[in-house]
């Protein structure tokens, strides 16, 4: 009698979104792409913010009830599987996605992003790149 | 590590922020000493129009970026013949040296890449 | 696209696998070839019915992402 294990290939994926939340479903395909491939038990590391999808770090807004709350999805992400939230600090700072630090420095009266999400720079994306099996992009 | 990179600009130079953007992107890549391609595909082969005057829209000229990729060593940039065929383009003189690819020679390109990023 | 590609569509692209949707890329062969998703939520969601797109497989995110893994590159048609 034979057995034969068949070993699903694991993979560290990193995502790059470029929509906002509400510009068209590309945020949202990708939570749901992401949260898919961890239960497919893939690593996810990290989730690249650029562009217009800076404003998904946003944590003022403030979705109705009856819809979903991505910005609440994100922070899960990061909470129950360690997914790096990292927002490309060019794009935020141009579309007003600041966090205390930057508001402070920019003499802003208030800040409207937080932890989990982590500014900085371009060479994250690099890293991401660098480190992972796979890079998807989604929106534009 | 070196990957190779395929950037894959697709958007008018001044219409949103998304040209200038991902030219950032391919230049910080290229910095950081990957093996950068960039391709230049359909809305965003209008960056390579020459003449433009971004002074008028109080921008920074896409073509100034455009002219860093050169000093970053970016050689390998590309622009898709369907792309400028479609838009009345294929006798334009671009902005800067770019190699017009066919859609096999597309196909090529993408298969030779670690990554495709696609902005 | 190559021999090997395949193509999904996804969020407003589900449109797109109508019988008589005119797009950019001729869909036609890749039918032929079982290489044509369709993921099935986004469908569903704008009302088409499952059977409605011919000779599309119909997928999951979970799909989605074995298609990812499947394939080295992924290129986001925009």
């Amino acid at each position: 009698m034979g057995l034969f294990l068949f070993i699903t290939q694991v993979m560290i994926f990193s995502v790059s979104i470029l929509s906002a939340p509400y510009t068209d479903q590309a945020a949202f395909s990708a939570y749901k792409f992401v949260e898919a491939a961890l239960s497919k038990k893939h690593e996810v590391r990290r989730i690249f913010f650029y562009g217009e999808g800076v404003l998904n770090a946003n944590h003022l807004n403030t979705p109705p009830q009856d819809e979903i709350n991505l910005y609440e999805a994100w922070k899960e992400l990061a909470s129950s599987h360690q997914v790096e939230l990292i927002v490309c600090i060019a794009s935020a700072l141009r579309r007003g996605v600041l966090d205390e630090d930057e508001a402070k420095r920019y003499e802003k009266d208030g800040h409207s992003m937080q932890a989990p999400f982590i500014l900085s720079g371009l060479g994250q994306l690099m890293d991401a790149a660098i480190e992972s099996d796979r890079l998807i992009t989604f929106g534009s | 590590m070196q990957k190779k990179l395929l950037f894959i600009s697709h958007k008018t130079p001044y219409g949103s922020f998304a040209a200038k953007e991902t030219l950032d992107a391919a230049l910080a890549s290229a910095a950081f000493g990957q093996d950068i391609s960039l391709l230049f595909k359909g809305d965003g082969v209008y960056q390579l129009l020459p003449q433009q005057n971004s002074s008028l829209l109080k921008r920074k000229s896409i073509g100034a970026i455009l002219g860093a990729l050169e000093l970053y060593e970016v050689n390998k940039v590309f622009i898709c013949e369907q792309s400028l065929l479609s838009r009345g383009l294929e006798n334009i003189k671009p902005l800067i040296k770019v190699h017009v690819l066919n859609n096999l020679s597309l196909q090529v390109l993408f298969s030779e890449q670690d990554h495709i990023l696609s902005f | 696209m190559g021999e090997t590609d395949e193509l999904l569509l996804l969020a407003n692209g589900v449109y797109g696998a109508l019988v008589d949707a005119k797009i950019n890329i001729p869909l036609e062969q890749l039918r032929d070839s079982g290489k044509l998703y369709v993921l099935k939520d986004d469908l569903l969601a704008r009302g088409i019915p499952a059977s409605a797109p011919p000779q599309a497989t119909l997928i999951s995110y979970e799909g989605f992402v074995d298609l990812v893994v499947k394939h080295q590159n992924t290129y986001n048609w925009v």
